[in-house]
């Protein structure tokens, strides 16, 4: 029963794959730097990485927002959001899955009367607005630096690209281990209380059942990336604004910083340690910070190439997200007596 | 990834090589027929013949990494138009010489020097015009250091031409089939100093496309 019930994280995780994942890689497949298939496999591996190695830290920000201790609720829950997701990609518009998420675990805290805590609330919805602004300051201060420093150097045309391809592959590197960290808590953060695995060990290594859930939350992840990223990873790069691979480059960097800094648990404390206030760490949205990043781009290339009807669209997806999961979540709990 | 990229850098060197060569083929070829120095003219032509053979193999090997390596996807277009234009100086060379070899044009003596003139600028034109294709790979930013130097030379060789024509036209003796025969290498010759202008218009606007 326990493997249904996690199928529906599985869901949510290929819808991840299917959706944010791409933003990873969705420039530079989109400008053809790289091709699908290496995208798909190296950013497949890089999010299961990321996931077993750096997924603890945005899972407790998910769980203060609201525990869901019953796993058919956490299936429910997780399931509705995947179907939101689902929904919004087939619909071409990049949704974001933390967003699905989170409206459906307000959704649930609706249904079970439960008190909704304010603080995970405004740390959340802050992110939401700080994401992308954030993701298009990096990317103008990148984008500026490399102006100065890199792109007035003379390089052969083919070396530049060879450059571009290779600094590409390792932005989508970082970016997708930073991804899974990030948001491997949105696919299997509900199961975390509900679901208890044994604990396997391995040579002396001992892998634990949260580690075995996110191993499992990941190649789902990695399934999305490969059977249904690529129609998404067109619509990123080339319908808001034109890219260049340069530029792609600066996208995919700025966007893997943005998530490293809001899944990093060693950089959080480094940032305490040094008395500085540090990143909440939240599942943050990789199609916030890749559209944010390529906003960055379009307002230090041309504001007027921009195309703001394409915007606002994707900003009115982001508002419909969580309401339509928040709603439909509510309404199923109470339809099946939760 | 890299290894590619040398390659190609190489292949792209040695294509400017060959379209370079067949500019000063072309100019060597013209003054020999001028001198009427028939064996070494086609020995100019042969090798003429040669580095076009070369520059197309090149050409080809070219297109082929940059499609099957899905190399520089932004300007690829834009490579391959220019490598097309470029293709087309050395094929304008060659058709040129092949041409006093077949229908031995009789110039006359006191035309020989406004001729060879007009090879010499035309030979110019092409020179810069692979120095400033040089640029478009290394340097984009130096591009226009060369591309002044083609008009230059474009609009001198459109000079020289009409004055060559105008004697033609205007000599006592000579056919009016003779004068139309020589005005056709007049305009021919010319003909590659108009290429070479054609391949800076492109390299101009394309360099424009690379400044990021």
């Amino acid at each position: 029963m326990i493997v249904i019930y996690l199928f529906c994280g599985f869901l949510l995780g290929w819808s991840l794959g299917a959706n944010d994942a791409a933003n990873v890689f969705g420039t530079a497949v989109g400008t053809r730097m790289i091709s699908f298939r290496k995208a798909a496999f190296i950013c497949s591996f890089f999010i299961v990485l990321g996931a077993v190695l750096g997924g603890s830290g945005t899972t407790e920000t998910l769980n203060s927002l609201g525990q869901i201790t019953n796993i058919r609720a956490a299936a429910l829950a997780v399931f509705i959001a995947a179907l939101t997701v689902f929904g919004m990609t087939w619909l071409r518009q990049p949704v974001s899955t933390s967003q699905a998420i989170v409206g459906s675990i307000i959704g649930w805290n609706l249904a079970m009367q439960l008190p909704l805590k304010s603080e995970p609330v405004i740390k959340i919805f802050s992110t939401w607005i700080i994401c992308p602004l954030l993701s298009a300051l990096i990317t103008i201060i990148i984008y500026l630096a490399a102006r100065k420093f890199i792109f007035s150097r003379p390089v052969n045309l083919f070396k530049r690209d060879a450059y571009i391809r290779m600094a590409l592959l390792v932005a989508g590197a970082f970016g997708a281990y930073s991804l899974g960290a990030n948001n491997i808590a949105n696919v299997m953060g509900v199961f975390v209380n509900s679901v208890k695995f044994e604990d396997i060990k391995v040579l002396n290594v001992t892998i634990s059942s949260l580690h075995q859930l996110y191993f499992l939350g990941g190649l789902s992840i990695a399934a999305g990336v490969f059977s249904f990223s690529k129609r998404v990873m067109m619509t990123v790069g080339k319908n808001i604004f034109h890219l260049l691979p340069e530029h792609a480059f600066i996208v995919v960097f700025s966007q893997s910083v943005v998530l490293f800094l809001f899944s990093s648990s060693r950089l959080s404390d480094m940032m305490i340690s040094i008395g500085l206030p540090p990143f909440p760490l939240v599942p943050v949205s990789s199609t916030q910070a890749v559209i944010g990043a390529v906003l960055g781009i379009g307002l230090m290339k041309s504001v007027a190439s921009l195309k703001f009807r394409i915007l606002g669209e994707i900003a009115l997806s982001w508002v419909l997200t969580p309401l339509v999961s928040l709603c439909l979540t509510f309404v199923t709990l109470k339809i099946f007596g939760f | 990834m890299f290894k590619q990229t040398k390659v190609l850098i190489k292949q792209m060197d040695e294509y400017l090589d060959a379209v370079s060569q067949s500019g000063i083929l072309f100019n060597l070829a013209i003054n020999e027929f001028l001198k009427n120095e028939y064996e070494r003219f086609n020995v100019h032509l042969l090798s003429l013949t040669e580095a076009e053979h070369q520059a197309d193999k090149l050409k080809r090997k070219i297109e082929n990494d940059l499609y099957v390596h899905s190399l520089i996807p932004e300007y690829r277009g834009d490579v391959m138009r220019l490598l097309e234009r470029l293709d087309e100086i050395i094929d304008t060379a060659k058709e040129v010489v092949v041409n006093f070899d077949i229908e031995r044009p009789v110039i006359m003596n006191d035309m020989t020097e406004m001729f060879s003139g007009l090879a010499d600028i035309a030979c110019k034109a092409v020179d810069s015009t692979v120095s400033a294709a040089r640029m478009y790979f290394n340097h984009p930013s130096q591009i226009r250091d060369h591309l002044h130097k083609i008009y230059f030379y474009e609009k001198e060789a459109d000079h020289l031409s009409d004055n060559l024509k105008r004697k033609i036209f205007n000599h006592p003796t000579l056919e009016l089939s003779h004068k139309m025969h020589l005005r056709y290498f007049v305009a021919r010759t010319d003909l590659l100093a108009d290429t070479a202008e054609s391949a800076a218009d492109m390299l101009s606007v394309y360099s424009i496309k690379l400044s990021v």
